[in-house]
């Protein structure tokens, strides 16, 4: 098991380049040891091609690092210790679920006998028998996974896991996700549903265009954002007024049609800005019928690290 | 007391270290094989290479018989005489005849073996599960050429077989089969086939590493082959002696009357070699992005 916080994934200036067009460009990558780091980012973000040059399946163009302490240079070093599904699961349609990991097993010197038990691991014990092309697709994600698993590895990385999943297959592919974690592999997954990643992950990487927008702790990340707190009068026609009058405090906000959104500094206690701001609306003759915290959450701190990048 | 100089002796560290590494590729190679056998022992496979097989080679061994020409004749490699059944290479004449064709059989089963996994990109597991691409590449070669020993055998039992049955509707004596000879000339003829299928699979292999894709390789490799060369071959007659294709065929015949064998299997083995060498840089070179 990789001690905790030891970093599994470091990489210096990751960059790769095809023709003129370059995808990951100057990519500092750090996954400690032991957590469940997310790896968000928008289509063509480069978050593909970033696993796979992790995996020896692409060349850098230039920069290095190292997974598992061994050079990015020299991939038969670590990828025995690593499992992996990028992108969607890739087996033979005609064999049977347990066959295509024979397959794999054979290849890679693993005993047959981890077979039954990574099946079991992922809940396929009872169809490991029937041919791959019979699965759905929650198995056949699931079956990746068991393969991905098949070598003990002491890092996972998963490219898209609950890609095409319902509701249900995307809560079980998360609590099998988390059940794998508390094992002790360090679990690396890039996935669009920042909602999953938000309950998951407890790191987290975000790239767009090629560069690092963000890596760090998740609550860090959420942490950072401003709070704010929505205001609602009992009449539409005294919102401006009551702009009005918090703005007079020194106080940012934001008048909609229907609500005033006050932007919170970081520090400041919430109940008791709360309280002054319902004082000075009685004080104006305004009666508020509303009052709530709101607090970004991922995806919008994942969309403004994007927009902030973009622009 | 004596002094044992050990001044010109390798160092033992070194040589134990090269022993290792001998041992891990040895290994790696056998896992690669071990892990392409448990994929083609599937009844699909069996079933679709081993009835090409025994069809192709029914059908070549039947028509020797019956298209069989009266008088001694003398083996040009193409024509079958009733003089040349009733000798000692009567016995494996349908293999020699059917050769060539089972040579494009292996071509097409190496070629949809390489395009398969890409197509279905589970290149991308192997060459993550087995990081030495050149192991790799060689020990999946190994393994399909072992299949190809097998198939070779299958179709020359299958041919001789049905030669035996054969021999009496065309009142071709036998007397000569069962000898040291007639065993030779069977040995012979599965060496020679084998030999052109082995080619034909580097070939096809190479094909299919360049251009991942089953339909386009097929497409390609199976139009020069059969079209494009006799094609060429009609307007350059030394086309025979320096074409791939044709020169696979005139192995797989054991030589002809315009090529002989080792002229063939010399410039058989260069297109191999060329092709081989040129697909492993790819293959160890190239990004895997399917």
């Amino acid at each position: 098991m990789t001690p905790a916080w030891d970093l599994v994934v470091e990489t210096h200036g990751l960059r790769k380049r095809y023709g003129e067009r370059t995808v990951v460009d100057a990519l500092d990558l750090r996954i400690p040891g032991g957590v469940i780091a997310g790896f968000l980012g928008p289509n063509g973000a480069g978050k593909t091609t970033t696993l796979r040059m992790l995996l020896g399946l692409a060349r850098p163009s230039s920069g290095d690092g190292t997974v598992l302490g061994s050079p990015l240079s020299k991939p038969s070093a670590y990828l025995p210790k690593v499992g992996a599904l990028i992108e969607s699961p890739a087996f033979y349609p005609g064999l049977s679920g347990e066959r295509n990991l024979r397959v794999q097993a054979a290849l890679a010197g693993i005993p047959a006998k981890r077979i039954p038990a990574v099946l079991d691991r992922v809940g396929l014990a009872d169809r490991g028998g029937d041919r791959y092309k019979t699965y759905s697709l929650g198995m056949k994600q699931r079956l990746g996974i068991a393969a991905a698993l098949l070598g003990q590895p002491e890092l996972l990385i998963l490219d898209e896991p609950t890609n095409g999943l319902d509701p249900a297959g995307i809560r079980a592919m998360r609590e099998l996700l988390q059940s794998l974690a508390a094992d002790g592999p360090t679990v690396l997954v890039s996935s669009h549903l920042l909602g999953e990643v938000q309950q998951m992950c407890d790191w987290l990487v975000v790239v767009e265009r090629g560069r690092c927008r963000y890596q760090g702790v998740t609550s860090d990340l959420l942490a950072s954002a401003r709070p704010e707190l929505v205001l609602r009068a009992e009449s539409a026609e005294a919102l401006g007024s009551l702009a009005q009058v918090i703005g007079h405090r020194g106080l940012n906000v934001e008048c909609g049609s229907d609500r005033v959104r006050v932007g919170v500094e970081p520090g400041t206690a919430i109940d008791s800005l709360a309280a002054q701001l319902n004082r000075a609306a009685y004080e104006h003759g305004i009666t508020l019928v509303e009052m709530s915290v709101h607090r970004a959450d991922l995806e919008s701190r994942y969309l403004q690290l994007v927009e902030e990048g973009a622009a | 007391m004596i002094a044992v100089s050990t001044s010109r002796a390798p160092p033992a560290g070194r040589l134990r270290s090269c022993a290792r590494m001998l041992a891990a590729i040895r290994r790696s190679l056998l896992a690669v094989i071990r892990s392409e056998l448990i994929k083609l022992r599937r009844p699909g496979v069996i079933y679709g290479i081993g009835g090409a097989t025994v069809l192709l080679v029914a059908l070549s061994t039947v028509l020797t018989f019956a298209l069989a020409k009266s008088g001694p004749g003398a083996d040009d490699g193409f024509t079958t005489t009733l003089g040349l059944l009733n000798g000692s290479g009567g016995m494996s004449r349908g293999t020699d005849v059917a050769a060539g064709f089972l040579g494009l059989l292996v071509f097409v089963m190496f070629l949809v073996a390489t395009t398969a996994e890409y197509g279905l990109g589970t290149i991308r597991v192997m060459a993550t599960r087995q990081p030495n691409r050149a192991t790799h590449l060689v020990g999946r070669y190994a393994a399909l050429a072992a299949v190809t020993a097998v198939v070779i055998a299958v179709a020359e039992v299958v041919s001789i077989a049905l030669s035996l049955g054969l021999a009496g509707t065309k009142d071709v004596s036998t007397a000569a089969w069962l000898t040291g000879a007639g065993l030779q000339a069977a040995g012979s003829a599965y060496l020679h086939a084998l030999l052109a299928a082995a080619l034909y699979g580097g070939l096809a292999f190479a094909l299919g590493i360049a251009l991942r894709s089953t339909a386009i390789a097929l497409a390609v490799g199976i139009a020069w082959l059969m079209p494009f060369e006799h094609i060429l071959q009609n307007s350059w007659a030394a086309a025979a002696r320096w074409f791939p294709g044709l020169s696979l065929e005139a192995i797989a015949r054991g030589g002809t009357a315009e090529v002989s064998l080792t002229h063939a299997l010399a410039v058989g083995a260069c297109y191999a070699g060329v092709a081989g060498i040129a697909a492993g840089w790819l293959f160890v070179r190239r990004d895997i992005a399917t």
